[in-house]
């Protein structure tokens, strides 16, 4: 046996130990890696920023699971950070059952700061039947809830006063790891209604939405944990997402080893049997 | 007639739906709007999708419950799986029906955070592990093909890490440009074909073609 | 190193310490924990979704007398009967029902989003020029070679005509393009799974170990 075949071999648990090496130094001594923001992003850091407080209100659907939670709950805490920031009211809502939760997370701490649950913000809660759903609430917003996730009638918010149809919501970002999700948005609400929607979506999915962009269908991406890093450095508070961008890079730089030390090995080890 | 009926469920609910994109009056002699009879359908079709939610849950209790009561090996495992169901949904129930006390709805929020979130954070996390163990042992480029993948996936990643734009400024350039042209050419003819394969399946679905979704006899 | 004294946090980080023993080893601390995810994964779906049940069902109907309800609500119990051999094909109305919202929902989406919008991006004009009128070489190449990749690999697909001469270089590059494209996947795979990674770790040196 020889070298390369012994490396061919090595104990998948070697990997892994390598792997949580290389990731945890870098969460422990950050380094400090420059960061450039990517258009996209900046796309709904824009739109954000043209609002009116006075009468825009946002609407965030909150469709993301545990599961998916890491690389996209930093982009919900962030963009709700600049809504709050700018004193633009937001309306929450899932077609994931744990997204309602995750948008309370966000709610309780602003609330600590004094922000007024129905005047600043309001959890709609969780609609099952997914695409079906999306298409009820995007067809009549008003009509889908009777009350909201804390149980107050959906008439004695404040945040709702005006929101009769899917249009009076000035933009609408869509926090997604999976299905029912952008695709389903689009197809029910944004092609139907003509919204202008924009996403923040799990790493995994980012290429899908590439020809729905490309398309003027989506405006404006957040692509995974480093969308919400380019986003806190947009804000100019960099946080959570910013935070683990020096060991996602080294995490890419580790698996890019591991792939040509794997086909080095492998391509040596067929020469020598050649031989 | 056990197949018949849902045929024609699935042909009149389906008809209604898809009209109403096309037709949002009334209709002539009735006092139907198509547009309002959509918008109750899929309310229901909410109300349905919550009850079938439902059984995945119930099946669970079947499957774990026979566990228990056989005293299968693990059985005690079963016993806490029903436990701790029970537990999330009494809270969460209580939270529904008592919005306004706050040690139910911290109790939730903190079942949540703390047991159901990480844990589920913690099984995908899993996922990198063997990302890496792939990598490493499987990703060859045996042929052309493999090995263009391989360069695109490469090149990706050292575009979209902070590192690799520190190593050279024209990384994050190459990725933005392999991602905005061949893999959007890529997806856009994915999902050209896939619509169209989703329009004819649904098309034999409303028409009682496909009969799938009804299971055998 | 600032180790949490709340319970909470230590049940967080003791449980996401046993599920990542699994890459060790299957051992009994990752089995007790995993049931405890699923059960209380099921839990808060039946929690959750009581209030969709309670609001659309149980409400228009006791409260506000909208007794058209109880269509969709024996529609929901049918499902419940495929445990029963002898009427589980009862339940076969509820899942038309839904499949049949399902396609008609479809059939618009996909066809209006999916299909025409899709391909009415890809007629673009390839020719770019700037407000003067002057070409733009790169975006203009980047158009031509976003068209015939979309085309050529539509032509991958077209199975009714043999795939020789012309048709087989436009199918080869098709594949090429397709292999960009998964390879591309394959990149973003990777960087998510890490970044679930790193959320993980983040919640067990920060907010339990405190060393963050």
């Amino acid at each position: 046996m020889n070298i390369f075949n012994k490396l061919q071999n090595i104990d998948r648990r070697v990997i892994y130990a390598i792997l949580l090496v290389v990731l945890v130094i870098p969460l422990l001594r950050p380094i400090g890696i420059p960061l450039s923001v990517n258009e996209t992003t900046k796309t709904i850091y824009n739109i954000i920023e043209d609002l009116d407080p006075a009468t825009d209100v946002v609407l965030l659907s909150f469709d993301y699971s545990p599961g998916g939670s890491p690389d996209v709950h930093p982009q919900a805490v962030v963009i709700a950070e600049h809504l709050m920031r700018r004193g633009i009211k937001w309306v929450g809502v899932s077609f994931w059952d744990a997204g309602p939760m995750y948008a309370e997370q966000i709610m309780k701490y602003y609330e600590a700061q004094g922000a007024m649950y129905g005047v600043d913000f309001v959890n709609l809660g969780y609609m099952a039947g997914g695409e079906t759903a999306i298409k009820n609430f995007g067809d009549n917003p008003r009509g889908a809830f009777s009350n909201d996730f804390r149980g107050n009638s959906i008439d004695s918010l404040p945040v709702m006063a005006g929101i009769n149809n899917i249009t009076d919501f000035a933009y609408t970002i869509d926090f997604v790891s999976g299905n029912p999700g952008f695709q389903e948005w689009v197809r029910q609400v944004q092609g139907p209604h003509g919204i202008k929607y924009g996403v923040g979506i799990v790493t995994v999915s980012v290429p899908q939405v590439m020809p729905f962009l490309q398309a003027g269908q989506v405006q404006g991406l957040l692509q995974g944990l480093r969308g919400a890093a380019e986003y806190e450095m947009l804000l100019g508070s960099p946080g959570a997402g910013a935070a683990k961008m020096d060991a996602q890079s080294m995490g890419h730089m580790v698996i890019i080893l591991f792939i040509l030390v794997g086909n080095v090995a492998f391509f040596m080890d067929k020469k020598k049997d050649k031989k | 007639m056990r197949r018949e009926i849902p045929l024609a469920i699935t042909f009149v609910v389906g008809m209604t739906i898809l009209m109403s994109y096309f037709f949002a009056g009334t209709i002539p002699g009735t006092a139907w709007n198509l547009k309002n009879l959509a918008g109750d359908i899929t309310g229901w079709g909410v109300l349905v999708s919550a009850f079938a939610v439902l059984l995945a849950s119930v099946n669970l209790v079947r499957i774990h419950g026979a566990a228990i009561s056989r005293k299968r090996k693990g059985w005690y495992n079963s016993g806490i799986l029903i436990a701790t169901m029970v537990a999330f949904a009494l809270v969460g129930i209580l939270r529904k029906h008592n919005p306004a006390n706050t040690g139910i709805n911290d109790l939730f929020q903190n079942m949540f955070n703390n047991v159901l979130s990480p844990l589920g954070a913690a099984m995908f996390a899993l996922l990198a592990f063997y990302i890496a163990s792939a990598s490493y042992r499987a990703f060859r480029a045996r042929s052309l093909e493999a090995s263009i993948l391989l360069a695109a996936a490469v090149l990706v990643m050292l575009g979209r890490a902070p590192i690799g734009e520190l190593m050279w400024g024209q990384f994050p350039v190459i990725s933005k440009w392999l991602l905005d042209i061949p893999n959007m050419a890529g997806q856009r003819a994915i999902m050209i074909g896939a619509a169209i394969g989703g329009f004819a399946t649904s098309m034999r679905i409303l028409l009682g073609l496909e009969r799938g979704h009804l299971g055998g006899e | 190193m600032n180790i949490s004294g709340n319970l909470w946090i230590w049940f967080m980080g003791l449980g996401m310490l046993a599920i990542f023993s699994f890459i060790y080893k299957e051992n009994p601390l990752y089995r007790l924990f995993e049931h405890i995810y699923v059960g209380a994964g099921a839990g808060y779906a039946i929690g959750i979704n009581w209030g969709n049940i309670y609001d659309r069902g149980w409400v228009p109907l006791v409260e506000k007398g909208q007794y058209s309800v109880i269509i969709p609500i024996f529609l929901g119990l049918m499902l419940f009967t495929r445990f029963f051999k002898s009427v589980a094909w009862v339940s076969r109305w509820s899942m038309s029902f839904l499949v049949g919202i399902g396609t008609g929902t479809a059939i618009y989406g996909v066809v209006n989003s999916q299909l025409v919008a899709q391909v009415r991006a890809t007629m673009i004009n390839v020719i770019a020029k700037d407000t003067a009128g002057a070409i733009l070489l790169p975006k203009t190449l980047n158009n031509i070679f976003l068209v015939v990749s979309v085309l050529s690999i539509l032509l991958y697909f077209f199975f009714s005509v043999e795939q020789k001469g012309p048709v087989k270089t436009g199918a080869t590059l098709g594949r090429w393009v397709m292999m960009v494209t998964f390879g591309v996947s394959f990149g973003n795979v990777v960087m998510g799974r890490i970044s679930l990674l790193l959320g993980s770790l983040e919640d067990i040196l920060g907010k339990w170990l405190g060393i963050l």
